[in-house]
């Protein structure tokens, strides 16, 4: 018996020790573009165990926190998207930030990010690309 | 030889055990009172509430409801969170502004917010400054371990719970917690069924007429979109003489698209650029809302 509980209490220790500890995190969302850009929306693929907490502005003319589609919020998913009726001089701007919660051996790797929509403040369709950059806090 | 061996195996088991203890707060409701369900039927327009002694509190910070709110120090003694405090209520759209005593000492706290009955928060965005934060609903298995590891690490985020309607949570990071800004909607629920909210949207209650709807913002080469609108208890509609228009129900607003081929930037810009202004409506005279379209679910957003 006490053999038993000497195992159930090294197995516990050892996966409280073993388990990874979940830390808070943020990730910007950067686009370049050739003109500057007033509308956009991505797709954001993120690894299984990670959950997003909270969706924050960017900078420039898209100063409130961008949508995102709840019906395309799936686990593992995201679509984000916003717009200014500003005018937006920049072509390069970290447009969001993403926070999340993940476990500390996720990899950066494992995140994908596809630019969907870039349209300008005529609503005409222009080309950009989109980076997604992970930030992990102390 | 067992025996020591056992104890260093219990004593390192209970110090990963405190290592992961809840915060907990003492019980003290904060004498801020705000209704709600006053400003969207009394008070329609929207005034700045006063705080009654009488009234049941509907802030409490932080959480559990019932325990004292106010922040521990280290030493065990509590401080009061908030020194400033200010809420607005018109129609569906809340804005809570507050500015806390110590926010060098401030941590992690949490924010009730009592909304009226068979009601719930749809949308909400924290601002800091000039940073803003918008929420995202979570199950609540996944609420747990993001409290958890925010109570553990001190670090901040922000949660609306979307199985307890009733409230909403928000934790603050220390050092962002000097003031801040809540702007939420929040919509009535009929009835509860099945696990799903039915809606009955509060700004057309009393409605006598359809309401007066005027598109602004959405002018291609001068060529303005007039809008048909009707009204049921649940839900509006609009439609243009090309079929094209919007729907808002439990289920958000919605652009109505009769050629699925259309969901493209085009129709994403009109959306965009899409404002909607209504009038004759004393739960909505002065609201402002401006459409997002994402062209893959079909779903629109207002603001």
């Amino acid at each position: 018996m006490s053999r038993l509980m000497l195992f159930v209490a090294i197995s516990t220790c050892l996966l409280l020790w073993a388990a990874p500890a979940d830390r808070f995190a943020s990730c910007d969302l950067v686009i370049e573009s050739d003109s500057p850009f007033s509308a956009w929306q991505a797709e954001i693929r993120y690894p299984a165990g990670v959950i997003l907490t909270l969706i924050e502005n960017g900078e420039g003319a898209f100063v409130e926190a961008p949508d995102y589609d709840r019906r395309g919020l799936e686990r593992g998913r995201i679509i984000l998207a916003s717009y200014t009726l500003e005018n937006q001089p920049e072509k390069r701007l970290r447009v969001a930030r993403l926070h999340f919660l993940a476990p500390s051996d996720a990899n950066q790797e494992d995140w994908t990010v596809r630019l969907t929509a870039l349209g300008d403040s005529q609503a005409r369709r222009i080309s950009g690309r989109i980076h997604l950059k992970t930030r992990h806090l102390p | 030889m067992k025996l020591p061996l056992f104890i260093l195996i219990m004593l390192i088991t209970a110090s990963c055990s405190s290592s992961k203890a809840a915060v907990r707060f003492p019980a003290k409701a904060l004498p801020y009172i705000i209704d709600p369900e006053d400003a969207a039927t009394k008070e329609p327009h929207g005034v700045a509430h006063e705080t009654s002694a009488n009234k049941e509190p509907l802030f409490l910070l932080p959480l559990p409801a019932g325990e004292e709110s106010g922040l521990q120090k280290p030493d065990g003694s509590w401080l009061p969170l908030v020194a400033e405090f200010e809420a607005r209520c018109e129609g569906p759209f809340c804005q809570v502004k507050a500015r806390l005593t110590s926010p060098e000492e401030a941590g992690l706290c949490r924010l009730i917010y009592r909304l009226p009955r068979q009601s719930a928060v749809t949308d909400l965005v924290l601002s800091c400054g000039r940073r803003k934060f918008r929420a995202i609903a979570l199950p609540p298995e996944q609420i747990r371990r993001v409290t958890a590891a925010a109570n553990e690490q001190g670090l901040a985020c922000q949660i609306l719970e979307i199985d307890q309607f009733q409230r909403m949570i928000l934790l603050l990071r220390r050092d962002e917690a000097a003031s801040l800004q809540l702007d939420f909607r929040y919509l009535f629920a009929a009835s509860y069924v099945d696990g799903k909210f039915h809606w009955a949207l509060p700004a057309f209650r009393g409605l006598q007429a359809p309401p007066r709807l005027k598109l602004e913002g959405a002018e291609r080469d001068g060529d303005k979109l007039c809008f048909s609108a009707t009204a049921t208890a649940s839900s509006l509609s609009w439609r243009d003489t090309r079929g094209r228009g919007l729907h808002w129900d439990a289920e958000g607003l919605k652009l109505i698209e009769p050629n699925p081929s259309a969901n493209n930037l085009p129709v994403l810009a009109e959306a965009l650029l899409t404002a909607l202004r209504m009038s004759q409506n004393p739960g909505m005279k002065d609201a402002y809302l401006e459409g997002l379209l994402l062209p893959e679910t079909g779903a629109v957003f207002v603001r």
